[in-house]
Protein backbone atom coordinates (compact mmCIF):
# COMPACT_ATOMS: atom_id res chain seq x y z
CA UNK A 1 0.00 0.00 0.00
CA UNK A 2 2.58 2.03 0.76
CA UNK A 3 4.25 4.11 -2.55
CA UNK A 4 7.34 4.20 -0.90
CA UNK A 5 8.09 0.39 -1.80
CA UNK A 6 5.43 0.00 -4.70
CA UNK A 7 6.48 1.51 -7.79
CA UNK A 8 3.63 -0.24 -9.77
CA UNK A 9 2.40 1.35 -12.77
CA UNK A 10 -0.25 -1.49 -13.10
CA UNK A 11 -3.86 -1.76 -11.45
CA UNK A 12 -1.61 -2.51 -8.31
CA UNK A 13 0.14 0.75 -7.73
CA UNK A 14 0.39 4.52 -8.51
CA UNK A 15 -2.99 5.83 -6.99
CA UNK A 16 -4.69 5.57 -3.64
CA UNK A 17 -7.54 2.76 -5.16
CA UNK A 18 -4.65 0.50 -7.15
CA UNK A 19 -2.40 0.44 -3.84
CA UNK A 20 -4.82 -0.57 -1.50
CA UNK A 21 -6.23 -2.89 -4.20
CA UNK A 22 -4.80 -6.27 -2.83
CA UNK A 23 -5.75 -5.84 0.61
CA UNK A 24 -9.52 -5.24 -0.72
CA UNK A 25 -9.24 -8.42 -3.17
CA UNK A 26 -8.09 -10.60 0.25
CA UNK A 27 -10.50 -9.07 2.69
CA UNK A 28 -13.72 -9.79 0.28
CA UNK A 29 -12.25 -13.44 -0.34
CA UNK A 30 -11.54 -13.77 3.36
CA UNK A 31 -14.80 -12.09 4.61
CA UNK A 32 -16.63 -14.58 1.39
CA UNK A 33 -14.68 -17.62 3.32
CA UNK A 34 -15.20 -17.55 7.11
CA UNK A 35 -18.60 -18.10 9.03
CA UNK A 36 -20.27 -14.72 9.84
CA UNK A 37 -19.57 -15.90 13.70
CA UNK A 38 -15.64 -15.40 12.69
CA UNK A 39 -14.77 -11.71 13.61
CA UNK A 40 -12.24 -10.59 10.92
CA UNK A 41 -9.34 -8.30 11.74
CA UNK A 42 -6.76 -6.15 9.27
CA UNK A 43 -3.44 -4.99 10.88
CA UNK A 44 -1.67 -2.47 9.11
CA UNK A 45 0.55 -0.02 9.42
CA UNK A 46 -0.43 3.56 10.32
CA UNK A 47 2.76 5.29 8.89
CA UNK A 48 6.04 5.11 7.42
CA UNK A 49 7.49 7.09 9.73
CA UNK A 50 8.48 9.34 6.57
CA UNK A 51 6.67 12.06 6.91
CA UNK A 52 9.31 14.29 6.99
CA UNK A 53 10.16 13.30 3.33
CA UNK A 54 8.41 16.64 2.05
CA UNK A 55 8.74 15.68 -1.65
CA UNK A 56 8.69 12.05 -1.40
CA UNK A 57 4.66 10.44 -1.23
CA UNK A 58 4.38 7.88 2.16
CA UNK A 59 1.72 5.86 3.96
CA UNK A 60 0.27 7.94 6.48
CA UNK A 61 -2.41 8.69 8.65
CA UNK A 62 -4.95 10.43 6.35
CA UNK A 63 -4.44 7.50 4.22
CA UNK A 64 -4.95 5.31 7.03
CA UNK A 65 -8.34 6.67 8.35
CA UNK A 66 -9.95 6.81 4.28
CA UNK A 67 -8.38 2.82 4.32
CA UNK A 68 -10.24 2.36 7.29
CA UNK A 69 -13.43 3.74 5.99
CA UNK A 70 -13.55 1.85 3.00
CA UNK A 71 -13.02 -1.76 5.46
CA UNK A 72 -15.66 -1.09 7.50
CA UNK A 73 -17.83 -0.88 4.63
CA UNK A 74 -16.08 -4.11 3.38
CA UNK A 75 -17.28 -5.85 7.13
CA UNK A 76 -14.15 -5.87 8.62
CA UNK A 77 -14.50 -6.24 12.62
CA UNK A 78 -11.25 -5.24 13.66
CA UNK A 79 -8.68 -2.59 12.51
CA UNK A 80 -5.13 -3.47 14.26
CA UNK A 81 -2.90 -0.31 13.51
CA UNK A 82 1.05 -0.86 13.75
CA UNK A 83 3.23 1.48 11.66
CA UNK A 84 7.12 1.60 10.24
CA UNK A 85 9.47 -1.24 9.36
CA UNK A 86 8.98 -0.24 5.48
CA UNK A 87 12.05 2.08 4.99
CA UNK A 88 15.37 2.13 6.53
CA UNK A 89 15.00 6.22 6.47
CA UNK A 90 11.78 5.64 9.40
CA UNK A 91 12.22 8.12 12.05
CA UNK A 92 10.29 6.55 14.35
CA UNK A 93 9.28 8.46 17.80
CA UNK A 94 9.35 5.13 19.95
CA UNK A 95 8.25 4.73 23.65
CA UNK A 96 5.59 3.08 25.58
CA UNK A 97 2.31 3.06 23.39
CA UNK A 98 4.42 4.56 20.51
CA UNK A 99 1.51 3.53 17.95
CA UNK A 100 -1.20 4.59 19.96
CA UNK A 101 -1.55 7.94 18.19
CA UNK A 102 -2.31 6.86 15.21
CA UNK A 103 -5.03 3.69 16.59
CA UNK A 104 -6.19 6.61 18.07
CA UNK A 105 -6.58 8.93 15.18
CA UNK A 106 -8.41 6.07 13.35
CA UNK A 107 -11.37 5.54 16.02
CA UNK A 108 -11.79 9.24 16.49
CA UNK A 109 -12.47 9.43 12.68
CA UNK A 110 -14.39 6.02 12.86
CA UNK A 111 -16.50 5.94 15.85
CA UNK A 112 -18.27 2.99 16.62
CA UNK A 113 -18.28 2.12 12.88
CA UNK A 114 -15.04 -0.46 13.27
CA UNK A 115 -13.15 -1.75 16.43
CA UNK A 116 -9.65 0.05 16.80
CA UNK A 117 -6.94 -2.06 18.32
CA UNK A 118 -3.36 -0.70 19.12
CA UNK A 119 -0.13 -2.40 19.48
CA UNK A 120 3.30 -1.50 20.34
CA UNK A 121 5.42 -0.94 23.97
CA UNK A 122 2.61 -2.02 26.04
CA UNK A 123 4.14 -3.40 29.16
CA UNK A 124 1.63 -3.63 31.98
CA UNK A 125 -1.98 -3.58 32.88
CA UNK A 126 -2.30 -0.43 34.06
CA UNK A 127 -0.91 1.06 31.28
CA UNK A 128 -3.42 -1.29 28.69
CA UNK A 129 -6.33 0.05 30.79
CA UNK A 130 -5.55 3.64 30.61
CA UNK A 131 -5.39 3.21 26.67
CA UNK A 132 -8.99 1.80 26.76
CA UNK A 133 -10.10 4.21 28.56
CA UNK A 134 -9.04 6.91 25.83
CA UNK A 135 -11.37 5.06 23.91
CA UNK A 136 -9.65 2.18 21.96
CA UNK A 137 -11.10 -0.93 21.55
CA UNK A 138 -8.30 -3.69 22.24
CA UNK A 139 -4.84 -3.79 22.97
CA UNK A 140 -2.81 -5.98 20.98
CA UNK A 141 0.53 -7.52 22.87
CA UNK A 142 3.21 -9.20 21.04
CA UNK A 143 6.89 -8.98 21.82
CA UNK A 144 5.94 -8.31 25.73
CA UNK A 145 4.57 -12.02 25.39
CA UNK A 146 7.54 -13.28 24.15
CA UNK A 147 9.47 -12.24 27.29
CA UNK A 148 7.15 -12.94 29.60
CA UNK A 149 4.64 -15.90 28.54
CA UNK A 150 2.35 -15.40 31.56
CA UNK A 151 1.50 -12.15 30.64
CA UNK A 152 -2.44 -12.30 31.19
CA UNK A 153 -1.27 -13.30 34.76
CA UNK A 154 0.93 -10.37 35.60
CA UNK A 155 -1.23 -7.94 33.73
CA UNK A 156 -4.21 -9.33 35.87
CA UNK A 157 -1.78 -9.13 39.18
CA UNK A 158 -1.20 -5.33 38.12
CA UNK A 159 -5.11 -4.54 37.66
CA UNK A 160 -5.78 -6.68 41.06
CA UNK A 161 -7.94 -8.41 39.00
CA UNK A 162 -8.25 -12.82 38.81
CA UNK A 163 -7.47 -14.51 35.96
CA UNK A 164 -8.55 -17.89 34.87
CA UNK A 165 -5.17 -19.79 35.34
CA UNK A 166 -5.01 -23.91 34.57
CA UNK A 167 -5.72 -25.77 37.77
CA UNK A 168 -2.47 -27.71 37.65
CA UNK A 169 -0.65 -24.33 37.57
CA UNK A 170 -2.48 -22.87 39.82
CA UNK A 171 -2.55 -25.25 42.73
CA UNK A 172 0.60 -24.28 43.39
CA UNK A 173 0.17 -20.84 44.16
CA UNK A 174 -2.79 -21.49 47.06
CA UNK A 175 -6.20 -22.13 47.11
CA UNK A 176 -8.41 -20.11 44.61
CA UNK B 1 20.28 -9.68 7.21
CA UNK B 2 18.64 -12.35 5.51
CA UNK B 3 18.26 -16.45 6.04
CA UNK B 4 20.61 -17.88 3.46
CA UNK B 5 20.06 -20.95 1.35
CA UNK B 6 22.23 -22.84 3.42
CA UNK B 7 19.65 -22.72 6.04
CA UNK B 8 17.10 -23.46 3.97
CA UNK B 9 15.85 -19.94 3.38
CA UNK B 10 14.85 -18.91 -0.50
CA UNK B 11 17.00 -15.63 -1.00
CA UNK B 12 16.33 -15.89 -4.68
CA UNK B 13 12.57 -16.14 -4.59
CA UNK B 14 10.81 -12.98 -2.66
CA UNK B 15 8.29 -11.49 -3.73
CA UNK B 16 7.67 -7.61 -3.77
CA UNK B 17 5.25 -5.10 -5.27
CA UNK B 18 8.75 -3.78 -6.52
CA UNK B 19 11.78 -5.06 -7.09
CA UNK B 20 13.27 -2.59 -4.57
CA UNK B 21 15.87 -4.00 -1.53
CA UNK B 22 15.14 -2.83 1.90
CA UNK B 23 18.66 -1.28 2.07
CA UNK B 24 21.26 -0.92 -0.47
CA UNK B 25 22.94 -4.18 1.18
CA UNK B 26 19.52 -5.85 1.31
CA UNK B 27 18.51 -8.48 -1.17
CA UNK B 28 17.03 -7.46 -4.19
CA UNK B 29 12.94 -9.05 -4.04
CA UNK B 30 11.47 -9.71 -7.18
CA UNK B 31 8.33 -7.87 -8.61
CA UNK B 32 5.33 -9.69 -8.38
CA UNK B 33 3.48 -10.18 -12.00
CA UNK B 34 -0.22 -9.79 -12.42
CA UNK B 35 -0.11 -13.73 -12.30
CA UNK B 36 1.86 -14.04 -9.27
CA UNK B 37 -0.76 -11.97 -7.46
CA UNK B 38 -3.46 -13.74 -8.62
CA UNK B 39 -1.83 -17.09 -7.32
CA UNK B 40 -1.32 -15.11 -3.67
CA UNK B 41 -4.91 -14.57 -3.71
CA UNK B 42 -5.89 -18.02 -4.16
CA UNK B 43 -3.15 -19.38 -2.03
CA UNK B 44 -4.61 -17.16 0.83
CA UNK B 45 -8.16 -18.08 0.05
CA UNK B 46 -7.01 -22.06 0.26
CA UNK B 47 -5.29 -20.78 3.91
CA UNK B 48 -8.21 -19.12 5.03
CA UNK B 49 -10.18 -22.66 4.62
CA UNK B 50 -7.74 -24.51 6.21
CA UNK B 51 -7.84 -22.16 9.49
CA UNK B 52 -11.81 -22.42 9.28
CA UNK B 53 -11.41 -26.14 9.41
CA UNK B 54 -8.46 -26.16 12.01
CA UNK B 55 -11.38 -23.99 14.13
CA UNK B 56 -9.73 -20.53 14.60
CA UNK B 57 -12.05 -18.04 16.71
CA UNK B 58 -10.63 -14.94 14.28
CA UNK B 59 -9.12 -14.24 11.20
CA UNK B 60 -6.21 -11.54 11.55
CA UNK B 61 -5.34 -10.29 7.83
CA UNK B 62 -1.49 -8.71 7.70
CA UNK B 63 -1.13 -7.42 4.27
CA UNK B 64 1.20 -4.50 5.19
CA UNK B 65 4.75 -4.79 3.79
CA UNK B 66 6.79 -6.71 5.13
CA UNK B 67 10.21 -5.34 6.30
CA UNK B 68 13.55 -7.29 4.96
CA UNK B 69 15.77 -6.57 7.21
Amino acid sequence: MSPVSNRRNDSYGGSFENRIRLLLEITRATKANIPSSVPLFVRVSGTDWLEYLKDEPSWDVPQTIELAKILADEGVDVLDVSSGGNDPRHKIESGPGYQAPFALAVKRALGDRLLVATVGSITSGGQANALLDQGLDMVMIGRTFLKNPGLVWAFAEDLKVEATIPKQIRWAFGSH
Amino acid sequence: MFISVQVHGWPENVFAPSARPFKDDSIVPRDMTQRDIFDLVDAWISAVKRAVIAGFDASDSLVVDTPQL
